[in-house]
C-alpha cells in the first residue's frame, strides 16, 4: 500500500514536471518565434497585438501588388488578370487611361474615393493619381512615402518615391481601390471537374492574423498552466527524483552506442518533419520541447551513469577482443596486434594506387612502384623480424612460467645474438639464485636438525657413563650416609638431564616440521580416560586431587594417538606438580557441533607470573628451575598438538591455570 | 654357566660399566673397543652373546653385526645413543635381535641380555605346536593357560590370566576396554578403563622387559590395548 501510494507519487511529480515543461516550451517557442520571425507569411508580435490585419505587412504588400499589377494592366504591359481579381469583391477599383475608366468591379468608386466617402464596410481606401499615391483607412490618410525615398525599410511598393517616379505612360493613369474591413470568403469556378473552392486573398489575410491571435492566446495559457504545474511539481520535487533515477538505471542498461544512433534518427526526424515547413507552422511546436527533453535525458545520463562508456558495446567488444588477445601467446598477441596497421597501410596502398593510375603519368608509374616495392621489402622484413622476437619472446615466457613453477632443470634457448638474450640470462641468475637459496634453506633447515641430534648424540655418550656409574655407585653398600644423599642427587640430576635431551630432540624436530605423525581416528574421550588410568599410579601418589568430567559416548576425532597421549601426559604432570597442595585439577572434555575441547585447569601454588608465555621453550612458572622439569612439557605438548592439526590455548586466570586442547570432530 | 658375552663399545668407561654389571649377575664379559677387535674375538672365544655399540672407529656396529651374521647366528644387541624409530629399524634389520637405546637402564640391559641368552639356549623348548601360541619371548600354552617368558613361567593371578588368554589368543587385535572388561569379568564395568589399565599394567611388570617402554602389550591410545606381534 505504502510502496503503492509512493509509486502514484513519484509519477504524478514526473507528470506533473513533464507536462509544465513541454507546455512551457511550446508556448515560449511560439512567442519567442513571433517576437524574433520576421522573414516568413507570418505575422509578428505587434502586428497579432495590433488584431488589425490591415495594419500588416503582407496587407501592405498585397495591396502594392494589387496596384502595381493593375498600373501595368492598364498601360498594357500586361493582358492577364492577376489571380482571381475580377470576382473578389473584398477588393473594388476603378482603373482610368487618360480619364476613360478602363476596368472596374465598382461603378463610380474614383468619386466616393475622391470625396474621402467610405463604402458601407470598405474602410480602406488607395488613390493613384498618376504621380503619387493616397491612402485613407478609417477615413484619416496616411503617410505613404515616409523619408520620399524608396528603401528596404518602405513599407508601401508603389510609384510615387523620389527614387522611383512613375513612368510616362503611368502618369496618365489612375487607380481607385477600396479594401473590406472584414474580407468575405467567395468561390470561384476554375478547372474541368467542377467547382473548387478558392479562397480570397485578403481573407486569408484576415484568416491569418485572427489566427495568430488565437496561437498566441494559446501559447499564453500554455505557459500559464505550466507556472500552475510547476508549483504543483515543487511540492512533489523528491518523488520526482525516484522516477528520474529509475530513467537514469533503464538510460545506463541501455548501450550508448544505441542511444548515439537513436540521436541521430531523432535528429534526422525532427529535420524531416521540418522540411519545407516555416519555424512558426504548429508542427514546429513538437521542436522545442523535443530537444529540452533530451538535453534532459542527456544530462541525467552523462550525470548518473558515468560509466556508461565503459559499459558501451565498442568498449566492451574491445576489452573482450583485449582478454582474448591476452589468452594467446605472445607471439601470436604481436602478431595479431600488427594486423590493423598492416590492414590501414594495404588500403592506403590501394588508394594511392588507384590516384597513380587514374593520373596515368608513366614518371609516376615508375615512382609509385619504386616506393611500393620498398615499402613492401621493408615490411616484410620488419615482419620478419617481428615474428623472430615473438618466438623469442615465447621461450623466455615459457621458462618464466616455468621457473615460477618450481621447474628449475634445463636453459632458456634464446639465441644469444637476440636482443632478449640479455633478459633471458638475467632469468637464469635469478633461477639460480633461487635455486641456491631453496638449496641452502632445505640444508640448514636438515642441518639444524642434524646439528640437535648430533649434540644430542654426542651429550648421550658421556650420560651413558654418568648414569651407569651412579647406578654402580647405588648399588655399593656400607657407604656413608651424606655419600649415599650425593648420589641420589647425582642420581636425579642425571635422569633429568636424561629426559631434557630427550625433549629437546623432539622438539626441535617439531619446530622443523620433521616431527612423522600417524593420523588416525581415534575417540578423544577414551584417549584421555586411558592416560588418566595410566597416570593412576602419579596420580594417587601426587597431593591433588583429580576430576575427570568426560563423556561416556564417542568423540571421534583424527590425531596421532601416542603423540595425543604425550601431551596429555605432560599436561597432566605439569598439573599434578604445580598445583597447590589438597586443590584439584579438572580435566574435562566438552564437543560442539564441530570441535571438541578438552581442558586441563589447575591452581597454581605459586603466584602466575601473567605476562609469561608458558609454551615458550625453558619457561617454567618459577624461574629458579631448581625442581624436575624440562621446561619443555607445555612446548613439547604445544608442538604435538599442532603437528595433528589440533589448537592449543593456554590461559591463566589470578592462580588458574588452563590450558585447552581443540580438535574437529571428525 | 658363566656364558661368554662380548662387549663393543669404543667408549672404555661404557664397556667397563656394562662389564661390571654383567658380570655382577654372573657371566664372563670379553671386552673390544671396535667392530675389527670385536670380530677377532668373535672368531678366538666362544661367545654367547654381543652387546654392540653403532658408532665406533675402524669398523662400525652395524657392519660389523653384518659380518657376524654371515657366520654366527649367537644374539645381538644393538646398543645405540640414536633413540630414532629409524635407527632401531635399521638395526634390527642388520641382522640385530634387539636394540637398546642409551643411556640405558641398568636392570632393563640386564633383563634384556638375560631374556636373549635364554630364548638362545631353550629354543628347543619353545616349538610352536599343538596348544601353543608364540609371539617373540612370549609363549602360551592354550590348555594349562601357562604364560612361559624366555622359557621361564610367569605367575599369574586368574584376572591377569584370562586377559593374557584374550590377548595372547587374538594377536595384533586392538581390544576396547569395555571389550576386555565384558569379556573377564563377565559384565558391563562401571569404569572399566581403569580396572582394565591397572591389570595391564600388573601384567606388563611380569612380561616386560621394561614396563616403562612396554613392547607386548601395548596401549593404542584412544582405542584400546592389543599384544603387538612380534
Amino acid at each position: 500500500m505504502d510502496t503503492k501510494w509512493k509509486k502514484c507519487r513519484a509519477a504524478a511529480g514526473f507528470l506533473t514536471f513533464f507536462l509544465a515543461v513541454t507546455l512551457f516550451a511550446c508556448g515560449f517557442q511560439g512567442i519567442l518565434l513571433s517576437v524574433l520571425g520576421r522573414n516568413d507569411p507570418y505575422c509578428s508580435l505587434t502586428e497579432v497585438l495590433g488584431g488589425d490585419y490591415e495594419n500588416t505587412r503582407n496587407f501592405r504588400k498585397h495591396v502594392s501588388e494589387c496596384l502595381n499589377d493593375l498600373i501595368r494592366m492598364a498601360v498594357g504591359e500586361s493582358q492577364q488578370w492577376p489571380v482571381s481579381m475580377e470576382q473578389d469583391e473584398n477588393l473594388l477599383y476603378e482603373v482610368c487611361y487618360e480619364g476613360r475608366v478602363l476596368y472596374t468591379n465598382k461603378k463610380d468608386l474614383s468619386k466616393y474615393v475622391i470625396k474621402g466617402i467610405q463604402l458601407e464596410g470598405y474602410n480602406f481606401l488607395l488613390w493613384f493619381n498618376g504621380s503619387t499615391v493616397r491612402i485613407f483607412k478609417d477615413g484619416d490618410e496616411i503617410e505613404v512615402y515616409g523619408d520620399e525615398y524608396y528603401g528596404k525599410d518602405s513599407q508601401w511598393d508603389v510609384p510615387g518615391y523620389k527614387n522611383r517616379i512613375a513612368g510616362a505612360y503611368e502618369q496618365k493613369v489612375s487607380v481607385y481601390m477600396a479594401v473590406r474591413q472584414i474580407p468575405q470568403q467567395y468561390y470561384d469556378v476554375v478547372e474541368l471537374n467542377g467547382y473548387k473552392r478558392t479562397v480570397s486573398e485578403w481573407y486569408l489575410l484576415s484568416q491569418r492574423i485572427a489566427q495568430s491571435v488565437k496561437v498566441l492566446y494559446a501559447d499564453v495559457v500554455c505557459i500559464c498552466i505550466s507556472a500552475i504545474l510547476l508549483l504543483g511539481y515543487l511540492l512533489l520535487k523528491k518523488d520526482k527524483r525516484r522516477v528520474d533515477e529509475a530513467a537514469a538505471v533503464l538510460l545506463g542498461r541501455i548501450w550508448v552506442e544505441a542511444k548515439m544512433l537513436a540521436l541521430i534518427l531523432l535528429a534526422a526526424l525532427l529535420l524531416a518533419v521540418q522540411n519545407g515547413i516555416p519555424w512558426r507552422a504548429p508542427q514546429s511546436r513538437v521542436i522545442l520541447p523535443t530537444l529540452i527533453w533530451v538535453i534532459y535525458f542527456i544530462v541525467l545520463d552523462c550525470k548518473r551513469n558515468k560509466d556508461m562508456w565503459r559499459r558501451g558495446l565498442c568498449v566492451r567488444a574491445l576489452r573482450l577482443y583485449r582478454t582474448e588477445l591476452r589468452q594467446m601467446p605472445i607471439s601470436r598477441q604481436m602478431i595479431c596486434r600488427c594486423i590493423p596497421p598492416a590492414f590501414i597501410s594495404l588500403l592506403l596502398c590501394v588508394a594511392f594506387w588507384g590516384l597513380v593510375l587514374r593520373l596515368g603519368q608513366p614518371y609516376l608509374l615508375v615512382f609509385a612502384l619504386l616506393i611500393t616495392g620498398t615499402l613492401g621489402v621493408v615490411f616484410f622484413m620488419y615482419m620478419y623480424w617481428q615474428q623472430q622476437l615473438a618466438r623469442e619472446l615465447d621461450l623466455l615466457a615459457q621458462r618464466m612460467a616455468a621457473v615460477r613453477g618450481g621447474d628449475y632443470s634445463g636453459v632458456c634457448a634464446v639465441a644469444s645474438d637476440s636482443i632478449l638474450a640479455e633478459m633471458a640470462r638475467d632469468l637464469e641468475d635469478i633461477r639460480q639464485g633461487t635455486e641456491t637459496a631453496l638449496e641452502q634453506q632445505i640444508q640448514s633447515q636438515r642441518m639444524k636438525v642434524e646439528l640437535v641430534a648430533n649434540v644430542s648424540h654426542d651429550i648421550k655418550t658421556p650420560l651413558t657413563s654418568i648414569i651407569s656409574y651412579v647406578q654402580l655407585l647405588k648399588a655399593e653398600e656400607g657407604l656413608e650416609e651424606h655419600v649415599k644423599d650425593y648420589v641420589r642427587i647425582l642420581d636425579e640430576k642425571s635422569q633429568r638431564l636424561r629426559n631434557m635431551v630427550q625433549d629437546v630432540f623432539e622438539i626441535s624436530k617439531a619446530a622443523s616440521g620433521q616431527l612423522t605423525v600417524n593420523m588416525e581416528t581415534l575417540d578423544f574421550s577414551k584417549l584421555l580416560r586411558q592416560t588418566l588410568a595410566d597416570m593412576d599410579e602419579q596420580i594417587q601418589g601426587s597431593r591433588v586431587t583429580v576430576k575427570a568430567e568426560i563423556p561416556q559416548q564417542e568423540v571421534l576425532i583424527q590425531g596421532d594417538g601416542e603423540k595425543l597421549y604425550r601431551v596429555f601426559q605432560n599436561l597432566i604432570q605439569n598439573a599434578l606438580k604445580y598445583s597447590l597442595e589438597g586443590s584439584r585439577v579438572y580435566v574435562t572434555l566438552s564437543t560442539d557441533d564441530s570441535m571438541a575441547a578438552a581442558s586441563v585447569k589447575n591452581t597454581s601454588r605459586d603466584e602466575i607470573d601473567s605476562g609469561k608465555d608458558f609454551t615458550e621453550r625453558f619457561v617454567r612458572g618459577d624461574a629458579s628451575r631448581t625442581d624436575g622439569g624440562s621446561g619443555l612439557g607445555l612446548s613439547i605438548a604445544r608442538s604435538f598438538t599442532e603437528a595433528c592439526g589440533g589448537s592449543f590455548e593456554l590461559e591463566t586466570i589470578a592462580d588458574l591455570f588452563m590450558v585447552t586442547v581443540s580438535f574437529g570432530i571428525v | 654357566m658363566n656364558e661368554c658375552i662380548l662387549v663393543v663399545d669404543d667408549d672404555r668407561e661404557i664397556v667397563k660399566a656394562i662389564a661390571i654389571l654383567l658380570e655382577g649377575e654372573g657371566y664372563r664379559v670379553l671386552r673390544a673397543y671396535d667392530g675389527m677387535q670385536a670380530l677377532e674375538l668373535l672368531a678366538a672365544n666362544p661367545v654367547r652373546l654381543v652387546l654392540m655399540d653403532v658408532m665406533m672407529p675402524r669398523l662400525d656396529g652395524l657392519s660389523a653385526v653384518m659380518k657376524i651374521r654371515e657366520k654366527q647366528n649367537i644374539p645381538i644387541i644393538v646398543l645405540s645413543a640414536k633413540s630414532e624409530e629409524t635407527d632401531k629399524v635399521l638395526g634390527l634389520s642388520m641382522g640385530a635381535d634387539d636394540y637398546v637405546s642409551k643411556p640405558y637402564n641398568p636392570q632393563e640391559l640386564a633383563a634384556r641380555v638375560k631374556s636373549q641368552i635364554r630364548r638362545y639356549t631353550s629354543l628347543g623348548d619353545i616349538n610352536a605346536g599343538r596348544g601353543r601360541i608364540i609371539n617373540g619371548r612370549l609363549c602360551y600354552h592354550t590348555d594349562e593357560k601357562i604364560l612361559y617368558a624366555d622359557g621361564e613361567q610367569i605367575r599369574l593371578t586368574a584376572t591377569e590370566t584370562k586377559i593374557v588368554d584374550l590377548l595372547m589368543r587374538n594377536i595384533g587385535r586392538i581390544f576396547p576396554a569395555e571389550e576386555i572388561y565384558r569379556r573377564v569379568w563377565g559384565e558391563e564395568g562401571v569404569s572399566p578403563e581403569n580396572t582394565v589399565m591397572v591389570h595391564i599394567r600388573r601384567i606388563r611388570e611380569k612380561v616386560e622387559l621394561n614396563s616403562r617402554e612396554p613392547e607386548y602389550i601395548k596401549v593404542v591410545w584412544g582405542i584400546g590395548y592389543k599384544m603387538e606381534k612380534m
